[in-house]
């Protein structure tokens, strides 16, 4: 690989131990996937934060990071960790785990990162088209590949960090003009309507990421369009938990669609109604305790709706938790005791994926998120996916099976 | 003991490691398939499902799966029972960081057919060459 005299410094260990091991995995990393040379980014994010999934081994190493004197390069955030670091007590989390949790969240405040913890950076951080970032979490990265235009691969956790340290990324996939048109198109015309109808997207968004697998997909008459921010995060969410693609070219949102994409994929796939029922079926628990909705983490506008349309049906009769991020806290303090009578929870910091959901709520679930719901059944968990509105008529007792 | 086979590929993390081929035809996820605890395949219906890793010299086509699995590695390493060497048809990001963060051996472009379970093997991996010898019993 092409390195320039100023990253052979940096791996040379000029700059110091932690840098060069960053550059020496980067480089690593980029020569394996064929890239002939790094890029600078402008941003990173990070994700594996909670203590459950990277365990002791995990906290040692990055404070080992921390001790050979890493930081970040450039402006980086982190996803979610296993709780809300003011109501962990609410949430059962015993002292041992707070603990070791709060130590990774200081190991990353320490190499100046950003203690953001939620999984929707793009709502946070000021993107432009074009612009290189080194994002980890899926939902993130098809966001920003997607919706803003900038470019990133689908990097994993440590990948992230390590970028993050050494400020560059291999140059190579979606970071490259040729690597970000669309191999597959997936046209819904068949299901628009059911689609639009029961406002069913991300389970449209789970159908493309089983379809597209690797590659990135021209989704043809989703019916998804820039008014409906929130439908269209928990499209790309579901894309990424059912599939390893990194960007979905959707047209009208996505400003590098071009029209000859239509005429250049190598394959196309219609989409019938048969497919819909079947992750309906799959996700189709009768008897829900528990209402989740927040994956990926609602934006300020989607928790307002929320709490009006709960308003509206006079409160809530089942539990109601929403997940967030804590940028939003303060925004939020005026509702808050209006929130406590509808019987709505908020948790910041966290979601129902990384936390420990069933010491707090319960093993049987109904959520708006495909994401949610494909990663919560293969913890264990009994789930219901339905749409949001059904989700909350579902909460306030007035929801009718058809 | 003689050599059986020598077979080369491309060096992607150094070291070297001793031990026995445990032989996949299926990708692996770390995280969710490998119990961090005791180096044993616990995915339902993975075909080394109940089988430990650990001492081996693990050959599988490439991972799958979430990227927190680079932690499974170094987890697995931290609890003494990893494998002692990693050999892929191809590596994707998730293995290369792991095993560069836990010191595991790993090489790539294996033709992984000729290989079975069970064979004692080395795994050499130095900056401009990689190879596995398997030896004859």
């Amino acid at each position: 690989m092409y390195l320039t005299k100023e990253e052979e410094r940096i791996l040379d260990g000029e700059e110091g131990e932690a840098k060069s091991l960053a550059m020496k995995t980067v480089v690593k990393v980029g020569e394996a996937l064929g890239a002939k040379r790094l890029v600078k980014i402008k941003n990173a994010h990070i994700s594996g934060i909670s203590y459950k999934n990277i365990g002791d081994a995990g906290l040692e190493f990055l404070e080992e990071l921390v001790k050979k004197g890493a930081r970040v390069s450039v402006p980086t955030t982190i996803n979610p960790a296993g709780f809300d670091t003011k109501q962990w007590k609410k949430m059962n989390v015993d002292s041992e785990f707070y603990q070791k949790q709060m130590k990774v969240i200081q190991a990353f405040i320490s190499m100046g990162v950003k203690p953001t913890l939620t999984c929707t950076p793009y709502l946070y951080t000021k993107l432009s088209l074009g612009d290189h970032i080194a994002w980890a979490e899926s939902n993130a990265v098809l966001y920003a590949n997607s919706v803003i235009g900038a470019r990133t691969n689908r990097d994993g956790g440590p990948l992230a960090l390590f970028e993050a340290i050494a400020g560059r990324a291999p140059y190579v996939g979606l970071h490259l003009d040729e690597g970000r048109v669309p191999e597959v198109l997936i046209d819904f015309e068949n299901i628009r309507d059911i689609l639009s109808k029961k406002k069913l997207y991300q389970v449209a968004g789970y159908i493309v990421g089983k379809i597209a697998g690797n590659r990135v997909a021209l989704v043809r008459n989703s019916g998804l369009n820039m008014n409906m921010q929130d439908q269209v995060k928990l499209f790309l969410a579901a894309v990424g938990a059912a599939g390893g693609t990194g960007m979905v070219v959707l047209p009208g949102i996505s400003p590098e669609y071009k029209e000859k994409f239509d005429d250049e994929v190598s394959e196309r796939v219609s989409v019938d109604e048969t497919e819909l029922k079947g992750i309906l079926e799959m996700y189709g628990y009768r008897e829900p305790e528990v209402v989740v909705i927040g994956c990926p983490h609602l934006s300020l506008d989607e928790i307002n709706s929320i709490v009006e349309e709960i308003s509206r049906k006079r409160g809530a009769k089942k539990r109601l938790l929403l997940f967030t991020a804590r940028w939003n806290e303060s925004s939020l303090m005026k509702f808050r005791e209006k929130m406590e009578k509808l019987g709505i929870e908020v948790y910041f910091d966290t979601c129902m994926v990384v936390s420990n959901l069933k010491d707090f709520a319960s093993k049987k679930i109904v959520t708006d998120s495909a994401k949610a719901a494909y990663y919560l059944a293969s913890q264990g968990y009994k789930v219901r996916l339905v749409s949001r509105m059904d989700a909350l008529k579902i909460a306030c007792g007035d929801f009718r099976e058809n | 003991m003689v050599i059986f086979v020598k077979i080369e590929g491309r060096p992607l993390v150094e070291g070297k490691g001793r031990g026995k081929l445990l032989v996949s035809k299926q990708p692996i996820s770390f995280y969710g398939g490998v119990d961090p605890k005791t180096g044993i395949v616990v995915e339902p219906g993975h075909e080394l499902e109940g089988k430990s890793i650990a001492g081996k010299i693990l050959v599988f086509p490439h991972g799958k799966g979430s990227t927190v699995g680079s932690y499974i590695l170094l987890r697995l390493k931290k609890n003494s029972v990893a494998p002692v060497g990693i050999v892929n048809v191809i590596s994707e990001p998730i293995i290369i960081i792991g095993c560069l963060m836990s010191k595991i051996p790993l090489m790539d472009m294996v033709e992984i057919d000729v290989l079975k379970s069970g064979r004692l093997a080395e795994i050499v991996v130095k900056e401009n060459g990689a190879w596995l010898e398997v030896f004859d019993l």
